[in-house]
């Protein structure tokens, strides 16, 4: 797993990230992206097969779905509903 | 002229699990995410963990084995999420210990009430550990020298605002190959 700070920071998030090591290639998903702005952090779920869902704990447990991450630029992924992303999750699939 | 090479030696994931394309024609099934507390504002706490927790999810004795390596608390994040899953606490019950306990090590970092939590602070702390996970040589790209390999500490939480980046793939490259200004033992160039 990898987190990336990038609050206050002109950084986009990339989908995928590889990984060569001396031996191996490894390649690491985007799984979640924390979104700052307002006094208020929500997120949005990367699931594995591909599906984003928007997720804020003021409207509940259930989250809601938006569409498939191929179908985001990673621009969009930059901001959620005016929220700045804050903290980007990755993990090795 | 040489640079230091970080190389991952503990996050080594074994999957071999291939991505598979999205839910044609089935209704999707929604993570379940937690529910915020109003009294004690939990946000940084609910936006982080339901990530956590859906990650979990998806292979949970896959992703119990990698959290315990990355760290305590992430350790007892997914033993939490098992008690979860088989219905003994709700999440919110162990949002709320794992809450507790880091205010209890870390008060004004961690505060109850209406006052805010930066998402950094929790991430930091809930991937932290101490103990070396890494290793790094240094190359020189005049001679082509290449030192020991040395133990190193390299923490999962990625932080990087150097001038040029533009993306978390090269924060990543940034945060792994740097410049180093020792003189080559070799050819005694910087």
């Amino acid at each position: 797993m990898l987190l990336f700070s990038v609050g206050g920071l002109k950084i986009s998030a990339s989908k995928i990230i590889k990984l060569r090591t001396v031996n191996e290639s490894r390649k690491f998903h985007i799984r979640g992206i924390v979104y700052h702005g307002g006094f208020h952090f929500t997120s949005r779920i990367i699931t594995d097969d591909g599906a984003v869902w928007f997720h804020d704990g003021q409207l509940g447990a259930n989250c809601r779905y938006e569409k498939r991450l191929s179908d985001f630029s990673e621009i969009e992924l930059n901001t959620c509903n005016e929220r700045q992303m804050s903290l980007v999750i990755y993990a090795q699939d | 002229m040489e640079e230091n090479i970080h190389k991952f030696t503990s996050f080594e994931y074994g999957s071999d699990e291939s991505h598979t394309s999205l839910l044609t024609g089935n209704v999707p099934v929604p993570p379940q995410g937690l529910i915020w507390d109003g009294a004690n504002y939990s946000c940084a706490y609910d936006a982080f963990f339901s990530i956590l927790q859906h990650l979990w999810c998806q292979d949970p004795p896959h992703w119990t084995q990698q959290f315990s390596n990355v760290s305590p608390t992430l350790h007892g994040l997914a033993n939490g999420f098992q008690l979860v899953s088989s219905h003994n606490i709700t999440f919110e019950q162990l949002r709320d210990d794992v809450r507790h306990s880091l205010h209890n090590q870390y008060g004004n970092m961690f505060p109850y009430g209406k006052v805010g939590t930066s998402v950094m602070d929790l991430a930091n702390k809930v991937v932290n550990n101490e103990e070396l996970n890494a290793s790094y040589q240094l190359e020189c790209t005049n001679c082509q020298f290449i030192g020991d390999v040395l133990n190193d500490y390299l923490s999962p939480l990625i932080f990087n605002s150097s001038s040029g980046i533009s993306s978390t793939k090269d924060q990543l490259r940034s945060t792994l190959v740097r410049r180093s200004r020792l003189f080559c033992p070799e050819c005694l160039s910087q």
